[in-house]
């Protein structure tokens, strides 16, 4: 009933508890929650009480009727499978010539996050690998290896072949709690098989990184940029050994600089460059935002493709996709109110992980999106970047991102991806197999708050996971 | 659930109030066991709705499957002609099983956590087809790609069902959204009717691309007719599957079905029928392409037959609201409703109503109904059932709460 509840009492309407569960159902007030029920509505008054399934793909709660028309035309790009050009569907052809995936959904299945392989033997399917040599580009981002582009397609059209097989193979370490307790923890490597076109250099460096689930993206989007920038702590002036500080990347459609908020390294400043970045790089389609076809010179196959259109999508279509990746609803937390979620939710304080993980921002005011205006959200991220230690480093700089930083993920909807993806995989890489490694991963500037929760009981441990799983 | 509080205020306040009042009631034990002796009975009506609906169909694509052989066999203008008649036959009645999916049911199940097989839908309706990769094609300047499958011997020496299936799905990527659809109903339209190039017609594929000689309008019109009529066996051995899982007193899903909890059997009929009526037919298949107008946004683009699969996938939810099947009326969801709150009953009803008659209104082709101003009487018709559809979505949440059953639909 708590979700039921929570909607009824975010709208103001009376709370009834109804249905019929043996002969004893009556209408009982529900008890009155502590705290603040408004801890549950993540995202704000868009918040979706959703569950299952489905938890990810829902449409914000406050957009009306007469403006989600766009949303479900983006919903219906966003799953559709692009085809090979030319085809009589002209306005979904152009797949690759080399991609990783024929449809948004195919990575981000259910609007979820995807998860690395479950061993070498299963293809990678719903993550990527970035690929760059030492140097940097025109505006500051990542070179691109030269023979294989700045990311690893693996697939390609009938007359294209795929760039290469990318797997993972693991290994296992273990590691103890202060009580004694082991756990063990799996080191993911990466072999880049049967490249198509001939060696890769040398000196290329690797960035394996899974698709991040697509809730309340719109909203993170309106943070104002000066409250981001005022809890960056470049310096670590205040000395809690977190120094927080903002990626700045290139903004493709002003031409200039700007804080980077998207993607695992905050290497995208807003969700439209995202999203046409995502097109090109992962399907291979063109659009007004990036024109050009991502063939290397040594892949002449590939610049003789049919094209599916120039551009391959339309800004009009671009445009439904950016407004439904910016209206998906962010769930409802689940069980808030449970003491020992309570306790979980006072333990992520005093160990330090709300440090980078910030609870709680204040949208400003975005023209003609009311609904992402002005709302109280807890996204449990700062979207700035921080040094994870060397075991989860790339190496691979993204910007100003060195080969250390990370961007911190938000939070909210980490214990749905069971419900909705069927797995429980986290970090950038997919790493960690459910929350409590993804904690006992955290290293840098993490390495406090770390090492604290090492020195919990085994009840507090357990206690900070439930409150994870509520998020 | 946000729809609860989004529908027009009468409907809410009639649930509000649905609910005190029931409540209130208190619910004894004698009124719960009646209540699950009445959701009993719909659960087995629906069973046995659905494996009547995939025997028709089934029946049907085995006509289809004689009619592709003959032309396969024997091209010409006149086997084509039949094959083509075949498959618009076959179309109808398909499409009027559609609301049995989405309930994580034998036709598209992709729950990993179960014990029911994945289901083939993908291989069996899936859209949009990827023409070049099954056969030539000719792009916006008229020059004509020798591609796909048919036209790569050395790739594809060989053309039988466990290729078409791993071309169309590499099992081995592990989803089911991954697809280079190529195999099912519209690789089988593609390949008797061709690409659509004409503006207000179907596609105009000459059956001498299935004939080698001085005739030959193709290359390879062996392996053409191979595709054709091994997708088309394929199709059939599919929806095969489908059909043995529901067939009556065997060991198959519809034992399981029928003895589960019949509310948890409700919740799924519901999330098939919602989902179909809401998420798929009005918003993917009828908004999007009211919206952008883009010509082929269509499913049965190269034989221009869109417009009748929308019409029976409207009929096809409205089967399952009202637990009948053509003339047929049984127990069905409505009459659960109607005992709990016939306010929303009637609202169900009506919504499904008006969708039917609107798409019937329609005048096609669906890819030219589409285009033009909003006041043009298509349009206009185009739009008076999906919005029909969609308030049938959001009265059906509130359906489904007066009876007991959460569900949480893919928008």
């Amino acid at each position: 009933m708590t979700s039921r509840t929570l909607a009824l009492l975010a709208l103001g309407l009376p709370t009834l508890s109804f249905g019929c569960s043996g002969a004893a159902a009556v209408a009982t007030p529900t008890p009155t929650p502590t705290p603040d029920d408004s801890v549950a509505l993540s995202g704000g008054e868009g918040t979706t009480t959703a569950s299952g399934k489905n938890a990810f793909a829902q449409v914000a709660l406050n957009l009306s009727q007469k403006r989600r028309d766009a949303f479900f035309d983006g919903n219906a790009l966003f799953n559709r499978n692009w085809t090979t050009a030319p085809a009589s569907t002209a306005a979904t052809d152009g797949l690759g010539p080399t991609f990783n995936a024929r449809s948004c959904s195919s990575c981000h299945f259910k609007d979820g996050r995807g998860r690395p392989p479950f061993d070498e033997n299963e293809p990678m399917s719903s993550m990527l690998i970035r690929l760059s040599v030492p140097g940097a580009d025109e505006h500051g981002g990542p070179l691109p290896e030269p023979t294989y582009g700045g990311q690893l397609n693996p697939l390609g059209i009938l007359d294209v072949a795929g760039e290469g097989d990318p797997r993972v193979v693991t290994a296992l370490i273990t590691g103890e709690y202060d009580d004694g307790t082991e756990y063990e923890l799996s080191v993911p490597s990466y072999e880049l098989r049967d490249l198509a076109y001939g060696e890769i250099a040398a000196d290329v460096m690797l960035s394996p990184r899974t698709a991040p689930q697509m809730i309340g993206l719109g909203l993170l989007q309106a943070i104002d940029e000066s409250d981001l920038l005022a809890t960056a702590d470049p310096d670590d002036a205040d000395g809690d050994g977190i120094s927080g500080r903002p990626n700045h990347v290139w903004d493709v459609a002003s031409a200039s600089v700007m804080v980077g908020r998207f993607g695992w390294k905050a290497n995208q400043p807003r969700l439209e460059q995202q999203n046409s970045g995502a097109f090109l790089g992962d399907i291979g389609i063109t659009s007004t935002l990036f024109p050009n076809q991502n063939c290397t010179a040594a892949q002449p196959e590939c610049e003789a493709a049919t094209s599916g259109g120039d551009p391959e999508i339309d800004a009009i279509h671009v445009e439904k996709v950016d407004f439904y990746s910016k209206y998906l609803a962010v769930p409802a937390r689940r069980d808030y109110s449970d003491p020992v979620v309570l306790q979980g939710e006072k333990l992520f304080g005093t160990l330090g992980c709300g440090s980078c993980h910030t609870t709680t921002f204040k949208t400003g005011t975005v023209e003609d999106n009311p609904e992402l205006s002005s709302q109280t959200i807890h996204p449990y991220t700062d979207l700035l970047l921080h040094d994870m230690g060397d075991d989860l480093a790339d190496g691979r700089p993204d910007f100003e991102a060195d080969g250390n930083e990370w961007r911190t993920p938000p939070l909210w909807g980490v214990g749905l991806f069971k419900e909705v993806n069927d797995h429980t995989r986290y970090m950038h890489d997919g790493r960690a197999r459910n929350l409590e490694e993804a904690v006992l991963w955290h290293a840098g500037e993490a390495e406090n708050a770390a090492a604290a929760f090492k020195s919990l009981a085994k009840a507090e441990r357990d206690a900070l996971v439930r409150f994870l799983d509520s998020l | 659930m946000k729809s609860a509080f989004s529908t027009p205020v009468p409907l809410a306040v009639t649930c509000v109030l649905a609910f005190a009042g029931f409540a209130s009631a208190g619910c004894s034990n004698a009124a719960e066991s009646d209540d699950t002796a009445a959701q009993a009975d719909v659960v087995k009506t629906y069973a046995a709705n659905v494996a009547t609906s995939y025997a028709e169909a089934i029946s049907v694509a085995k006509d289809l499957q004689t009619a592709v052989h003959a032309f396969v066999d024997s091209p010409s203008e006149e086997t084509l002609n039949d094959a083509r008649t075949a498959w618009l036959a076959s179309r109808d009645p398909y499409s009027l099983t559609e609301a049995y999916r989405f309930a994580q049911g034998p036709i598209d199940n992709d729950d990993a956590d179960d014990d029911i097989p994945d289901g083939p839908e993908g291989l069996i309706n899936a859209w949009p087809l990827d023409e070049s990769y099954i056969d030539y094609t000719v792009d916006a300047n008229g020059v004509r790609h020798d591609t796909g499958i048919i036209n790569r011997p050395d790739d594809f020496p060989t053309i039988n069902a466990d290729v078409l299936t791993t071309a169309n799905a590499n099992p081995d990527l592990g989803r089911a959204s991954e697809t280079s659809i190529s195999t099912g109903y519209h690789a089988v339209e593609f390949l008797l009717w061709g690409q659509d190039l004409s503006a207000d017609g179907p596609g105009a594929r000459p059956y001498t691309d299935y004939v080698t000689g001085d005739e030959a309008t193709a290359e390879n019109a062996d392996r053409r007719g191979a595709y054709l009529s091994t997708v088309t066996d394929l199709l059939v051995d599919n929806l095969s599957t489908v059909n043995d899982a529901w067939l009556d007193g065997k060991k198959n899903y519809r034992a399981s079905f029928v003895t589960m909890t019949p509310s948890k059997a409700l919740g799924k009929i519901i999330l098939g029928m919602g989902s179909m009526a809401g998420g798929e037919l009005g918003k993917q298949r009828m908004q999007v392409a009211y919206d952008l107008q883009d010509q082929e946004d269509e499913h049965s683009c190269f034989s221009d037959n869109t417009l009748a699969d929308l019409y029976n996938n409207a009929l096809s939810v409205q089967d399952v609201l009202l637990g009948s099947y053509g003339k047929t009326d049984g127990a069905g969801i409505d009459d659960l409703i109607e005992a709990k709150d016939p306010a929303i009953a009637f609202e169900l009803r009506n919504d499904i109503q008006e969708a039917v008659d609107n798409i019937h209104a329609v005048s096609g082709p669906f890819d030219q109904a589409i285009l033009g101003d909003d006041d043009t009487g298509s349009r206009q018709h185009l739009h008076a059932a999906i919005s029909a559809l969609d308030n049938f979505k959001e009265a059906l949440i509130l359906g489904a709460n007066a009876i007991g059953v959460k569900v949480s639909f893919e928008e």
